[in-house]
């Protein structure tokens, strides 16, 4: 053991340098590949630890009665349920202002004194001062709201105003967070009353429903509502898988990213151990001779290689898993806003032995298939510096007989003649250039043309929906000098086909929409006509010209699918139908319409302040019927948090990947100025210069690269969308259109080939310091 | 008729850092190298031989002192600018012979004559010319000096070190590695290219070897401690060889 101890402190000794950047690699990757897994673990468990604290209900069905006897007659009624309890609960929709912009909310109000009697929010933050006009806020509104705690919070509830001060932020599962559109919040008795008897508030029965162990909370939804459909009983259910998906996606969508991006930095790192050992091997070939023939057996002298590797190796991932616990509490910033429950995270002993175990298993694997080699390898033929490895070898662009200048062809020979290295580097760099690809691609279109990455997260765009309680000013509105159409667009009404809940979406005429997320038939026509997502699709396992059954409160209706949509609004559960449908054949009542107005000019962030100047005037001249209005051009294009957040984490990546190519580059070129040491003091000898023999080695590396990166970036662009379905595929995404123009291929391969270049000729600068005489001798 | 200085050192030193250590190889060494001379350097192992000709070469830089060569002071150049002159004026031939594994013969040859901006063309012609001046056929330019023999891939070293006409060939030890033949085919050539005119500094330490110089210079403790002159080599001149011998006696040689 002492001997293979002697060779491993040899080994890395000799080689200090480069097994210092090999180290870097390792912590880079290991780090990618902590942050992916612990991010996915630890939401997971957190969403798990959260409803157990929380105590929180598979099902949350307000129901418009007041009749509890009847209600819990059906919910006994119902197999599944396992209990309930229920709660006075008011659903009632509010105006509010949000940065300068009228934000209209679906919120359930409770009374404070209820506060944790059916579930058990936790309290956050809570003020020390006292109010008589206390609220109680979801922790949401702090993020997306901008509330603060001791602060007003201004409503506007029908015609009636209302001034609370924020006297605390609470974490609710189901009714606190962002996707399930129905903020709770808590306010004191009178105040209680007051909003109670606001003619538009609803009064109605919370119920906090439980199920039996492994039942389905979708499932068990639509059979409550057919059973409150009996009665004549109208209610609407969350259910906590909604709220679950709604708060999980994002870190899920992030780890997932995460772990796939420190995959290929994995791959590309064993690539590297493979290269640094075929290196090493024929570097030391003479070393390797004189070990052989002074007794030391081919085991024990790959046995060394495979532990110098496997020690670096899991060092390097205990320090890069340490790491990471510096950038973890920005990490949770980010992700919080949108899983909007605060992770606590330790250290979580799974993940850090599934990294580093991953890594040092995957590390000894490669090791031991590249020294292989030395079980081959006789002492004689290793002493004599590995004589038939240059034999018989082709002579690769014979300067006598090739066109090029000196510059040009000895580039080219090199790569040729060291063939097995030139093939791994190019491996690399095409992963390299397939994640460059997809990163420019997907910046692109979250950045330059944000247009399609729009139409992912939102199915229609018009300039300002504006909330009306009066249909007969529709024809007015329309008619206005700098409106060019108008046009009703309903949506979050829940409904159930078969056993699932869905979210039907109802409008005038799709044709008016600028993009309907159709991929698929055809907009509906007709009142029997309906347009379902393709997640449903798959769900019930039904085709285009299949009629299927829709149930809303009491009635069930006949539709025939005519298209299949896409868009992520409602998570993947969307459903197209015509207002004739949903008013004449499904009877859903709405308290105000969403109508959408699409302005003269466009539709984009540059028109937020016209549009602005329009929801103004209208608001001025309908007054009471307009109960609010949103600017779309503001909301969605300059304060899109999702995309602020995407933007971002283009922008990490674009940073990542650029530091993981300086690593590699600089740990490739430190291997080959060693192994080439004595052919570049050769060159020096006879007059080449440092400058000549650096801009050799980047434009090898660089041509290498390019045709990495070509293969790479045509890869990327083609499977960018792809990729963006696979990941946005839980949210509907069949088929994502983002734009990959040419040029996003030519500019990951031009900048690429660049920055490689740049990095090569820097890195090999040391090769100035040491004299033709130095490298001749050593 | 007196001959122009190629070559001139003035309190030239070159010391190593080993460990701490400084070991002092050329203290103060004052030398003239003439044009068209055979010069040899000639001393015991570890003397400073092969440290003066890479400092004369501008292959390693001194530690202090000036080195002039053909007026120009090359000491003080910075390391590119020393590639450029060596690629120009100088001509080596090592004793381990430093051909490129990577490339073949003709190769080695064309990419060190490529590297002055000489026509391809004209190249190919010199060189093929040249390799048959060494005996080496059209068929063994294609090898890879890994195909050769010892004797062979030095006289492939030798047409590199000549494509270039340079002003000065510099050699080092360049027999030191061959058998007996190999070395008197390679001596040979030495003194052929030597009676064309091409002036030539070679390091040796075989006696056999230097009686081809017409100038031997005894370096001892990094300083020259004695020079002979021996005029024109002559195939089995018994005079010149005892001249030789009793100047290496007197040298304790």
């Amino acid at each position: 053991m002492n001997k293979i101890i002697n060779l491993i402190k040899s080994n890395i000794r000799k080689d200090a340098k480069q097994t210092i950047s090999f180290f870097f690699i390792i912590i880079f990757a290991s780090a990618l590949l902590y942050i992916g897994f612990i991010t996915a673990r630890g939401y997971q468990s957190l969403w798990e630890t959260k409803i157990k604290e929380h105590d929180t209900p598979h099902i949350l069905s307000v129901v418009e009665s007041k009749d509890t006897n009847a209600i819990n007659e059906c919910l006994d009624n119902v197999t599944g349920v396992a209990e309930y309890s229920y709660t006075d609960m008011i659903h009632t929709v509010i105006t509010n202002e949000v940065r300068g912009d009228d934000n209209i909310g679906d919120i359930l109000f409770q009374p404070y004194s209820n506060f944790g009697v059916c579930d058990n929010p936790g309290m956050v933050e809570l003020s020390e001062n006292t109010y008589k006009n206390a609220i109680y806020l979801p922790i949401v509104c702090k993020y997306y709201w901008d509330s603060e705690l001791d602060t007003e919070f201004k409503c506007t509830i029908g015609e009636e105003e209302y001034t609370f001060m924020v006297a605390g932020f609470f974490e609710r599962m189901m009714t606190g967070g962002n996707g399930v559109y129905r903020y709770s919040m808590f306010v004191n008795n009178e105040d209680y009353e007051r909003i109670s008897a606001n003619p538009t508030s609803h009064n109605n029965t919370a119920y906090f429903i439980k199920l039996d162990e492994n039942e389905d909370d979708a499932k068990i939804s639509v059979r409550i509502t057919k059973e409150f459909g009996k009665k004549e009983i109208t209610t609407f259910n969350i259910l906590r898988s909604d709220a679950e998906f709604a708060r999980m996606h994002l870190p899920d969508i992030l780890s997932s990213v995460m772990i796939a991006f420190s995959l290929i930095a994995v791959v590309i790192t064993l690539l590297v151990i493979n290269f640094r050992i075929s290196n090493s091997i024929e570097q030391d070939i003479k070393n390797i001779g004189v070990q052989k023939a002074l007794g030391y057996t081919s085991i024990q002298i790959r046995l060394a290689i495979i532990l110098q590797f496997a020690l670096v190796t899991a060092a390097a991932s205990a320090i890069g898993i340490s790491l990471t616990y510096l950038v973890l509490p920005a990490w949770e910033q980010i992700i919080r806003t949108e899983a909007l429950c605060i992770w606590e995270y330790g250290i979580d002993w799974f993940c850090v032995m599934a990294t580093a175990g991953l890594l040092t298993f995957a590390a000894i694997a490669v090791s031991f298939f590249s020294t292989r080699r030395i079980n081959e390898l006789q002492p004689v033929t290793a002493l004599r510096q590995g004589l038939n490895v240059h034999n018989f070898r082709k002579n690769h662009f014979p300067l006598d007989k090739s066109k090029g200048s000196l510059g040009i062809l000895l580039p080219f020979k090199a790569i040729f003649h060291w063939g097995k290295q030139s093939v791994l580097l190019m491996v690399m760099m095409i992963a390299i250039g397939f994640t460059t690809a997809f990163v420019i691609a997907f910046g692109y279109n979250v950045i330059f043309d944000d247009s399609r990455m729009m139409r992912l997260l939102s199915s229609n765009h018009e300039n300002a929906t504006v909330f009306i309680t009066d249909d007969n000013i529709i024809p007015e509105i329309a008619a206005m000098d700098e409106v060019e159409k108008v046009y009703r667009y309903n949506s979050e009404m829940a409904a159930a086909i078969g056993d699932y809940q869905v979210i039907l979406e109802s409008a005038d005429d799709y044709s008016d929409f600028s993009f309907d997320g159709i991929y698929e038939g055809r907009a509906p026509k007709y009142d029997n006509e309906i347009v379902i997502s393709g997640n449903i699709k798959k769900h019930l396992k039904v085709e285009l010209g299949k009629e299927i059954e829709v149930s809303c409160g009491a009635y069930t209706e006949k539709f025939l699918i005519v298209g299949l949509t896409q868009t992520t609004s409602s998570m993947g559960w969307g459903c197209y139908i015509t207002e004739e449908a949903r008013i004449n054949r499904l009877h859903i009542p709405l308290n105000y319409t969403h109508l959408c107005v699409d302005l003269k000019g466009g539709i984009g962030s540059g028109y937020a302040d016209s549009t602005d100047e329009f929801i103004t005037k209208l608001k001025d001249k309908y007054k009471e019927k307009i109960t609010g209005a949103i600017n779309v051009d503001f909301t969605l294009y300059e304060d899109n948090s999702l995309l602020a957040m995407m933007q971002g984490i283009v922008f990490v990546f674009a940073v990542l990947i650029l530091l993981f190519v300086t690593l590699i580059i600089n740990l490739i070129i430190k291997t080959v100025t060693v192994r080439r040491q004595h052919e570049f003091g050769i060159q020096k000898a006879i007059g080449f210069t440092s400058r000549q023999i650096r801009w050799q080695l980047a434009t090898e590396t660089m041509s290498v690269s390019v045709v990495g990166n070509i293969i790479g970036a045509i890869l990327g662009c083609y499977f960018t969308n792809k990729i963006v379905s696979l990941i946005f595929s839980r949210f509907g995404v069949m088929k994502a259109d983002f734009l990959v123009p040419v040029s996003v291929g030519i500019v990951s391969v031009i900048g690429l080939a660049v920055f490689i270049f740049t990095i090569t000729y820097l890195v090999s600068g040391n090769t100035r310091k040491i004299s033709a005489y130095k490298l001749i001798c050593e | 008729m007196s001959k122009k200085v190629l070559i001139k050192t003035e309190k030239l030193c070159k010391t190593f850092s080993n460990g701490g250590l400084q070991q002092h190889i050329i203290k103060n060494l004052d030398l003239e190298i003439y044009e068209g001379d055979f010069t040899v350097i000639m001393g015991s192992s570890g003397a400073g031989k092969s440290t003066l000709l890479y400092a004369l070469s501008g292959m390693d830089k001194p530690t202090l002192g000036k080195i002039t060569f053909s007026g120009d002071i090359i000491s003080d150049y910075s390391s590119d600018k020393l590639a450029i002159f060596r690629r120009k004026h100088c001509g080596f031939v090592f004793q381990q012979i430093h051909l490129m594994d990577s490339m073949s013969i003709m190769d080695n040859v064309l990419s060190a004559g490529l590297l002055t901006g000489q026509k391809k063309k004209e190249l190919i012609e010199k060189s093929k010319k040249l390799f048959a001046k060494v005996g080496l056929d059209e068929k063994l330019q294609k090898k890879f000096p890994s195909q050769l023999s010892g004797g062979e891939t030095q006289r492939a070293g030798i047409v590199r070190a000549v494509i270039n006409s340079p002003d000065v060939v510099f050699a080092d030890e360049p027999t030191g590695a061959l058998n007996s033949s190999n070395s008197d085919a390679v001596l040979d050539i030495l003194s052929e290219i030597s009676n064309e005119g091409q002036s030539v500094v070679m390091v040796t330490h075989d006696m056999k070897s230097a009686r081809r110089g017409n100038r031997i210079i005894y370096v001892k403790d990094g300083t020259v401690c004695g020079e002979c002159d021996l005029g024109k080599y002559v195939s089995g001149d018994k005079e010149r060889h005892e001249k030789l011998r009793t100047f290496l006696k007197e040298m304790n040689w």
